[in-house]
């Protein structure tokens, strides 16, 4: 005899409604812990992400290997205007210190550790990457990651072997920097608080005396904020404006990394 | 399970194509779960348990919130029972159930993300969202039903 698989029971209105209910409440308050960019990664959490990015990782190996010689001249080529700006600084740094001789560390002394992007922007609406060091290689949350055209982003998670980086391109307001702006011989100070998806500048405001700026300045860290390190590239001024109220004058920066298309990056760890 | 695994690799693989054109947005391992319908029988709870449990995978290892994709994947499975079993099981309905799926799975992340503040309204990131993860993935969904033709004659069949 064949049992019949579709058995109609009789559930009341009420068990369906509540249990629909504890539902939801169970899944917003698990949401609410696990949706925070400055959490850090349960052990479990670790351990099946390090394992299924290995997989993946065996299996983007040849990918890299055919990238490779692209890379090293584009790398060459874009170092030269990174150096320019890192010799500006440190004219700058050295500067003051010859005024003031009781500093412990330099604002701009830092370790460089190299790494790969495993995958790219597959994060909630592309504000991540993934790179393939982690706390085994002493990388901590808040290091600045550059690339060698720019500043690419800040370490958010670890786990043992791999880290996300959070773009500076990303919307949302969590993102802010401090910058300068290099006009003639002297430094203005800003801050980068948003991105421009639809036309691609980052916009730096605050800014106090706007009327020296032209296009083609270039624009840095200043490192103080305590997460990035000073003097590393952002971008080049591109126009003045005015902001959403036409209050005070915004400042269109256009970034010096190639949005898309980086493969190598390097994170930043300060020395303290 | 196999298409599972393969899935899973090609997203991480082709999400390096963003660096070539802004509309190749790989969302595969979505896909994949109308591929594997046909493989569970009509065993619909084992079908339920695998899409929590796979999207749970998918959570951790690309994103960092652990629930969130795990609870989309389940109701997206529960929508493609419901789908399923009014429609056949032929190419056309599974390209519109997976063009469904996406508009689906972007605008229910989507509208959790900014309800609880993670990302600040802004309708175009939605819109941009969607029209550039449709076309990777509908050119991979005809490609891989076309390649499991046989397996889905044996499922129409029973």
């Amino acid at each position: 005899m064949k049992r019949n698989i579709n058995i109609n029971k009789k559930v009341s209105k009420n068990t369906v409604i509540i249990f629909i209910s504890v539902t939801i409440i169970i899944f917003a308050v698990i949401l609410n812990f696990v949706i925070n960019d400055a959490r850090n990664l349960t052990f479990i959490e670790k351990t099946i992400k390090d394992g299924a990015l290995f997989i993946n990782k065996i299996f983007a190996f040849p990918l890299n290997i055919i990238n490779n010689d692209n890379e090293i001249k584009k790398i060459e080529e874009s170092i030269k205007k990174q150096s320019e700006n890192e010799i500006n600084n440190l004219k700058k740094e050295l500067n003051e210190l010859k005024n003031n001789l009781e500093i412990n560390n330099l604002l701009s002394d830092y370790d460089k550790i190299n790494a790969t992007v495993i995958n790219r922007n597959l994060g909630y609406f592309y504000n991540t990457i993934t790179i393939d060091k982690g706390s085994k290689d002493k990388i901590k949350k808040d290091m600045a990651v550059i690339s060698s055209q720019g500043l690419i982003g800040k370490v958010i998670k670890t786990t043992r072997y791999n880290s996300t980086v959070k773009l500076l391109t990303s919307d949302d307001s969590y993102n802010k920097v401090s910058v300068q702006i290099k006009v003639n011989e002297k430094y203005l100070y800003g801050i980068l608080s948003s991105f421009d998806k639809e036309n691609g500048y980052y916009i730096v405001e605050g800014v106090s005396d706007t009327k020296d700026i032209k296009a083609g300045d270039l624009v840095s860290t200043t490192g103080m904020g305590d997460i990035f390190p000073s003097g590393i590239l952002i971008g080049e001024v591109v126009s003045k404006d005015l902001d959403n109220f036409e209050i005070s004058a915004i400042i269109k920066v256009k970034p010096s990394i190639n949005i898309n298309n980086f493969n190598y990056v390097t994170v930043l760890r300060r020395n303290q | 399970m196999i298409i599972v695994i393969i899935s899973f690799i090609l997203d991480n693989i082709f999400s390096r194509l963003i660096k070539y054109s802004n509309l190749l947005y790989p969302l595969f391992s979505l896909l994949s779960l109308i591929l594997i319908y046909p493989y569970f029988n009509r065993k619909d709870n084992n079908y339920y348990i695998f899409s929590f449990i796979f999207g749970l995978i998918y959570d951790i290892t690309y994103t960092d919130t652990i629930f969130l994709s795990a609870f989309i994947f389940l109701s997206i499975s529960y929508l493609l029972r419901l789908i399923f079993n009014k429609f056949n099981y032929n190419y056309l309905s599974v390209l519109l159930s997976s063009i469904f799926i996406i508009i689906y799975f972007r605008l229910v992340t989507y509208l959790i993300l900014v309800l609880l503040n993670y990302l600040n309204f802004n309708i175009i990131t939605l819109i941009s969202s969607i029209y550039s993860s449709l076309i990777l993935n509908i050119i991979y969904i005809l490609l891989v039903y076309i390649l499991l033709n046989k397996k889905i004659l044996i499922f129409k069949t029973k």
